[in-house]
């Protein structure tokens, strides 16, 4: 996610740069209004990966490593052949991510309003 | 009159990949106040070069610019600019890019909104308000970085070919509107483009350059009475002098392309 959001900022078009620094902005300014709204984009792909990631990676960690959590539940469940709590498990899993997943899209249509459609142009 | 803008002896060299590229030589040019100046000629001989040094986005290499008896050492507002890719912030509404410089200068709230506001009526803009940059046009969108740089009240207008990309029914009707404000508020204004008639229907003086080393060719007074017509004889004389200026330079453009292809 940091390294998405350095791109981010590299990738700033001059354009907005020069504009901004023709009326006035500060490097404060140009930072907080300039800077990290044009980077946004990849800032939220960035953020929709890393969480997309880091929940399979809690998951697997509760597998191997702790004796709570989803992910240890079901392990737990297979060793006593109890299959309905696998099969919630998996379910739970599938409709967290699922939740998570839409939960960023959601942030993300709402910060990027201005940005849906440009790249059609 | 005392001049606004001074540019004196301004030269301007770049190096690409180890070789000088000369794009201003020895330009001196003043500008009065309220004057309204078209810089002309092919792409590449150096015009724009010559606004960004103006505005103080590329210093020159020597000479030096002075305005409103301050040298031009980085850009500022108080030299407006547009740009002919419009430049207007997508991430913010129509009023908002509008705001952004006055927000800059700390002024109050309902000082903002009331100057935003008489901006949008003025360019015909009160529909937009709260629209994004993607939702316009191109002749909206450069409506909206006009009022954007009008907003800081900066006396010098600099504009970098900004109706280039336009179909030509919106480009007149932006000439148009431009001329007005010019009158309404008594702007400088330097303006950049490649078109002669263009430039004969804004300009009162037209700055011909040439092609590499770019170097002003013709210094020429439009004297014609405004509004211009296009069509009348006055105009079309002094379109066809241009015309012949200009075209001699880009016939050297021309060669010196064919020159650079057959050497590498």
């Amino acid at each position: 996610m940091l390294m998405n959001t350095i791109a981010g900022v590299r990738h700033v078009d001059g354009i907005y740069i020069r504009a901004a620094r023709s009326l006035g902005a500060s490097q404060t300014t140009m930072f907080l209004r300039v800077m990290l709204p044009a980077a946004t984009p990849y800032i939220l792909t960035g953020a929709r990966i890393g969480v997309g990631t880091a929940f399979i990676v809690v998951i697997v960690a509760e597998m191997i490593a702790v004796n709570n959590g989803l992910g240890y539940r079901i392990l737990e469940a297979r060793e006593f052949f109890w299959s309905d709590k696998i099969i919630a498990g998996m379910f739970s899993i599938g409709l967290l991510g699922l939740a998570i997943d839409t939960g960023m899209n959601r942030l993300n249509n709402y910060l990027l309003k201005w940005h849906r459609g440009i790249e059609s142009n | 009159m005392q001049p606004q803008i001074q540019i004196s002896n301004v030269s301007k060299i770049f190096s690409t990949g180890g070789q000088e590229v000369i794009a201003l030589d020895d330009i001196n040019l003043d500008v009065k106040p309220g004057e309204f100046i078209c810089l002309l000629g092919p792409s590449g001989c150096g015009k724009s070069t010559l606004l960004n040094a103006v505005a103080g986005f590329s210093l020159p290499t020597a000479g030096s610019i002075v305005v409103n008896g301050t040298s031009v050492l980085a850009p500022g507002p108080d030299r407006g600019m547009v740009f002919q890719e419009y430049a207007l912030f997508p991430w913010m509404t129509v009023e908002k890019n509008i705001a952004f410089g006055l927000e800059i200068k700390k002024q109050s709230k309902t000082q903002i909104k009331e100057k935003v506001s008489a901006l949008l009526e003025m360019l015909n803009l009160q529909d937009f308000r709260d629209r994004y940059p993607k939702d316009l046009s191109g002749g909206m969108r450069q409506r909206v970085a006009i009022a954007r740089v009008l907003a800081l009240d900066s006396p010098i207008l600099l504009m970098d070919e900004p109706f280039g990309a336009l179909d030509s029914l919106t480009r007149r009707n932006l000439q148009d509107e431009l001329l007005r404000i010019w009158m309404e508020f008594k702007k400088t204004i330097i303006f950049v483009t490649h078109s002669i008639e263009e430039s004969i229907y804004l300009a009162d003086r037209i700055v011909v350059m040439t092609y590499r080393p770019g170097k002003i060719k013709k210094d020429v007074s439009v004297e014609i009475p405004r509004p211009r017509d296009p069509s009348s004889i006055e105009f079309n004389e002094l379109k066809k002098e241009l015309s012949l200026l200009v075209m001699e330079e880009q016939s050297r453009h021309n060669q010196q392309e064919i020159k650079l292809s057959t050497a590498d």
